[in-house]
């Protein structure tokens, strides 16, 4: 999980998994593992979640956390433009950390008011057609948070 | 012409013959090969001897390894098991058995050495000390007390990939893993690692986290290239243990080098790497002080002390016992029927003369008092001869015998018996059962009158008592021959005089009649009357006994003054 700091990486994976390590791990080491078995047509999946801390100015993220990723979610806030390049940036550090492993960028927080967000649907669809793959999600509401995780498996297997 | 032309031309026994030039094999060696490759089951029955042969010089020239033939082995005998479980499980039936038997006999033996080491320390400081250990660290106490056991052990080894962090096979101790979710520390485990090289900024090829401090608990890391090796340990690991670490990272790498490389993931291959993990599942024990059993040796010595003391005082009474009772029994008058022992006391049954000496009176010097032995007397009449000669004196306490035994049924007795006394103790003793006859032998017998008496009373009259001035007291010499007088007087009192006269004696006091004439008398007769006293004392009748004055009329007189001296006289009863 990649992405600037509050875009809600950590609350996608909450809604994902039931962690057993404490949050404090992120402000500490920046990183916090969780495990959660996904099942994929007749394959089950043991994925081990890294949520790596969000970046910012006083933070950056390790690049050894990504090493050996299979795939990684790119997380932005849908109402914070920024939140955008700063994810991008990491995409390209994780792609060169992680030798081209898939990724999803998920846009979060979607089920604020659209009115709030700064990422319009045009911005989105030029990333689609860039050859992104996204997704938008929503933690709080659970929208997309299945749908992102299993899409990611499925590219990691077939990768 | 071409081959088959040539063929052709030959004839059967040419054709032959060049079959055997090429292949050296003569036709009949032929026909068999050929049956034998045509039949599959001959063949078989012929290679079979070679199989096992080729295997092993192929395993030793190390063309096929063992690792290669490992699992066509195990598909062999999963398939084996999947088709016939029972058949499987029959054939383990003699292995298993004795294994569960014995894994079970040494789980109760730990359980057992266990408990044996709770109850030592049960109340001792250091287990007050363990327990206060377990609630404050909200382990158990059985876990508290096994960590004590041990100098170290390692609980759990995990093999994690490098590059993903994923966990490849993660194995516990029999107590089963530490961490809850073995997946998920591997990663935490990797993260961690990663974090401190990178935020030390160190090579990572050079440097590497390789031991973790957690309380009681080190995580020890052994890096391989593809893959690590982390052993979690309880308590103090020794240095070897990294050498076993080593040593078993470098087997993994060894034997999974393809697949570490290819990891894509799949984490099943590397289950049979097990065998090297299972290598650093090490423990040691700590050395059980083989502590001297004060306690329990005092309690064995007091006990011993006590039961020998029991033993001894026990077997010392019964030998006391016995000699008491072999002594009662030689007692006179005495005959035990009967012994027992109630509520801790002896209890005699036995019969008793009334003569005989109480038991109690002796029972004393054997150790034995009322408050451990008790007598149940019967009476009876004994005839033993201390009994009889007891009994008979006891009847002739009146008589003034000297001396007295018995003889077979005989009382012999010796005096000096009048023949009225013989008859009265003879007419007592004859009712004693136990006595036939009374022997009188040594009886003194009377004497002819005159010669006895006569020798008596010359006796008599021939002693004379002086008394000094105005005293009246005789002096050691005097009462001797006083005795003396007594008896010569007695033995002619005791004669039976019959028709004759009784004898008197007559005190004669001797004085003088120089001065006071009347005065001397009175003096001299007080004198007389106080030696008849004296007499009468001794036992002669006061009427037989007369006192007298005589004056001293010449000096040639035989009594010498204020001398007392006697005079036999018969007088007939109606003169006394």
């Amino acid at each position: 999980m990649l992405g600037a700091f509050a875009v809600g990486k950590t609350s996608l994976v909450q809604r994902f998994v039931n962690s057993i390590f404490s949050e404090k791990y992120q402000t500490t080491i920046g990183v916090k593992i969780d495990q959660k078995l996904v099942q994929t047509g007749d394959t089950e999946v043991n994925l081990m979640l890294w949520d790596i801390h969000g970046e910012d100015n006083y933070q950056k993220v390790k690049p050894s956390y990504i090493m050996g990723a299979s795939g990684y979610f790119v997380v932005v806030d849908v109402t914070r433009e920024e939140t955008l390049g700063v994810g991008l940036n990491l995409q390209k550090m994780a792609n060169e950390m992680s030798k081209g492993a898939p990724f999803i960028v998920l846009i979060n927080k979607t089920d604020l008011p659209q009115s709030e967000w700064y990422i319009s649907e045009t911005s989105i669809n030029e990333l689609k057609d860039k050859g992104l793959e996204i997704i938008l999600t929503s933690a709080k509401e659970g929208t997309g948070v299945e749908e992102a995780f299993s899409r990611l498996t499925e590219l990691m297997i077939n990768k | 012409m071409s081959d088959k032309d040539f063929i052709n031309v030959l004839n059967k026994a040419q054709l032959s013959e060049l079959r055997r030039i090429i292949t050296g094999l003569d036709e009949e060696d032929l026909s068999r090969l050929n049956n034998l490759i045509k039949d599959p089951d001959a063949f078989s029955d012929h290679i079979i001897e070679f199989l096992p042969l080729s295997i092993k010089k192929l395993i030793s020239s190390h063309q096929v390894t063992l690792d290669e033939i490992t699992p066509f082995i195990e598909q062999a005998i999963q398939a084996s098991i999947k088709a016939n479980p029972q058949k499987f499980a029959n054939i383990l039936y003699p292995v298993m058995v004795p294994a569960i038997r014995k894994a079970v006999a040494e789980d109760i033996k730990r359980m057992l050495d266990s408990v044996s080491s709770s109850v030592d320390n049960s109340f001792s400081v250091k287990r007050i000390g363990w327990r206060l250990q377990s609630i404050f660290s909200g382990k158990s106490y059985g876990e508290i007390v096994l960590s004590h056991a041990f100098i170290y052990r390692v609980r759990e080894v995990f093999l994690i990939h490098t590059e993903t962090g994923l966990l490849l096979l993660d194995i516990t101790d029999e107590r089963g893993g530490l961490s809850n979710n073995a997946d998920m520390v591997s990663s935490m485990l990797t993260a961690i690692k990663d974090f401190a090289q990178d935020s030390l900024n160190v090579d990572r090829s050079k440097s590497d986290l390789n031991t973790i401090q957690m309380g009681e608990y080190t995580i020890w890391i052994e890096p391989g290239p593809y893959a690590i090796v982390a052993a979690i340990i309880e308590g103090r690991p020794p240095e070897e243990l990294k050498v076993i670490l080593k040593e078993a990272i470098e087997a993994v790498h060894v034997n999974f080098d393809h697949e570490l490389k290819t990891f894509d993931g799949d984490t099943d291959t590397f289950k049979k790497s097990e065998r090297f993990l299972q290598s650093c599942i090490k423990q040691q024990e700590k050395e059980q002080k083989k502590k001297k059993p004060i306690a329990s040796t005092l309690l064995l010595l007091i006990l011993l002390s006590a039961l020998g003391y029991w033993i001894y005082t026990s077997v010392d009474s019964n030998i006391r016992f016995n000699h008491f009772v072999k002594y009662a029994e030689n007692q006179p008058g005495i005959v035990i029927n009967k012994l027992e022992k109630q509520n801790g006391k002896h209890v005699v049954y036995a019969l008793k003369d009334p003569l005989s000496e109480n038991p109690y009176n002796y029972s004393g010097q054997f150790g034995f008092d009322s408050s451990n032995l008790q007598f149940k007397f019967k009476s009876y009449l004994s005839l033993e001869k201390e009994i009889i000669l007891k009994r008979s004196s006891i009847l002739l306490q009146a008589f003034n015998n000297e001396s007295i035994h018995l003889s077979n049924g005989i009382i012999y007795l010796k005096g000096n018996f009048r023949q009225t006394e013989a008859d009265s103790m003879k007419a007592l003793l004859m009712h004693l059962p136990g006595i036939d006859s009374i022997n009188f032998d040594s009886i003194v017998k009377n004497q002819p009158f005159r010669a006895v008496i006569n020798k008596s009373v010359f006796n008599i009259e021939k002693y004379y008592f002086v008394f000094k001035y105005n005293t009246f007291k005789l002096d050691s010499s005097q009462k001797i021959k006083f005795t003396k007088l007594i008896k010569n007087i007695k033995n002619v009192y005791d004669f039976n005089f019959k028709n004759d006269s009784i004898p008197v004696i007559v005190v004669i006091a001797h004085t003088s009649r120089a001065g006071n004439a009347e005065g001397n008398k009175i003096v001299a007769f007080n004198r007389a009357k106080q030696f008849i006293d004296l007499m009468v004392a001794a036992g002669i009748p006061m009427e037989t006994l007369v006192p007298t004055v005589s004056y001293k009329e010449e000096e040639k007189d035989a009594y010498p003054l204020r001398s007392v001296s006697f005079k036999v006289k018969f007088v007939k009863p109606e003169e006394l």
